[in-house]
């Protein structure tokens, strides 16, 4: 009947659990994730002419998500915020040594690459899609993960050189 | 192929977002390199040890999407927006009329066409000269001086005194005409 709610019931189902996860994994929404996730659904309902229009509706509702997010954080108390999203510590014990010095490398990493890596690396997007979410050219998208995996080579080999 | 070149495409490569085609002209490049190979290996597993870094198993929601909420809401900015579209429309449609209405009393008077028409101007000719008989007759020349001198010698009658005279000279070829326009 109501074709919008309709069609954005069925990316709830497809993008959901990750935009949920995107939610978990940032210490400081992850306590209020899934009412965050109805918000960014509540939004893009707001503005379905956009998810229409927009080069890919998952990257579409990832840049809703952020800025769910940036405005749950802005209303969170000062001494509530985390200001680090990504050092989460996976309990498993028999995890690779390397991992360990690479979640603090990659939490020691500018805010602005850091963002950038994880929609690469946790949520598969691409150059273009995280230019969309981040709203910025795809050259920046590409510079930053460019300096940022080259950090984090250099974090578990020290002793490389470039080709 | 340049070192920097080179890094730029085997990021690209471990990050998945070459073409097919480039990244299988790459391909054939690092068969002949082996420096470039192990190079492109170490960036590989970094990105797989970094994903497993920040790994974490997606799960699924444990509340299903808000539809009668959504459907509310969609219902309440759609009126919203109905009733923002309308007042916009009332809005434009009085600055409109009262735009219209300012520059209707702000106009000024309009000035009525002179319908009347002047009367027919007073057109004298120079009475010729040679016309008197007897004596020789005068050259047919003519001065401004000579007319005027000959406009004042004539009797000034009531009418004639509230005239305005104007020489009039249509032509080289055509003797000048003294035109008396009464006001």
């Amino acid at each position: 009947m109501d074709a919008p709610v309709n069609q954005l019931e069925e990316l709830y189902r497809e993008m959901g659990p990750a935009l949920l996860a995107y939610f978990r994994r940032q210490p400081a929404l992850a306590v209020a994730a899934e009412d965050l996730l109805q918000d960014t659904f509540m939004r893009a309902l707001q503005r379905m002419d956009r998810l229409r229009a927009s080069v890919s509706p998952r990257a579409y509702l990832y840049g809703i998500a952020r800025h769910v997010g940036l405005d749950a954080l802005r209303r969170q108390r000062p001494t509530e915020a985390v200001d680090e999203q990504t050092h989460v510590a996976v309990p498993d014990t028999g995890e690779d040594a390397r991992l360990e010095p690479l979640r603090a490398a990659i939490a020691g990493l500018p805010a602005a690459q850091r963002e950038t890596l994880l929609l690469k690396l946790q949520h598969e997007l691409s150059y273009e899609e995280i230019a969309e979410v981040l709203a910025i050219p795809v050259g920046t998208v590409r510079s930053r993960l460019h300096h940022a995996v080259l950090r984090l080579r250099e974090t578990i080999n020290p002793k490389l050189n470039s080709p | 192929m340049k070192p920097e070149d080179l890094e730029a495409l085997l990021l690209d490569r471990a990050l998945g977002e070459l073409s097919p085609a480039v990244r299988e002209l790459l391909d054939e490049y690092l068969m002949g390199n082996p420096d470039a190979t192990r190079h492109a290996d170490t960036l590989t597993a970094t990105l797989q040890l970094a994903r497993q870094a920040v790994a974490l198993p997606p799960e699924m929601p444990q509340r299903p999407l808000e539809m009668d909420t959504l459907r509310r809401a969609r219902q309440t900015w759609r009126w919203r927006r109905l009733k923002r579209e309308t007042l916009r429309l009332a809005a434009c449609a009085v600055l409109g009329l009262a735009l219209g209405w300012y520059a209707h009393a702000s106009r000024p008077a309009p000035v009525l066409a002179q319908t009347s028409r002047p009367e027919p101007a007073d057109v004298r000719t120079i009475p010729a000269e040679a016309s008197s008989g007897g004596a020789v007759a005068a050259p047919r020349f003519w001065s401004l001086a000579k007319l005027q001198a000959e406009q004042r010698s004539r009797p000034a009658s009531a009418s004639h005194q509230e005239s305005h005279y104007q020489l009039q000279w249509d032509s080289p070829m055509k003797m000048p005409r003294v035109v008396e326009e009464k006001l």
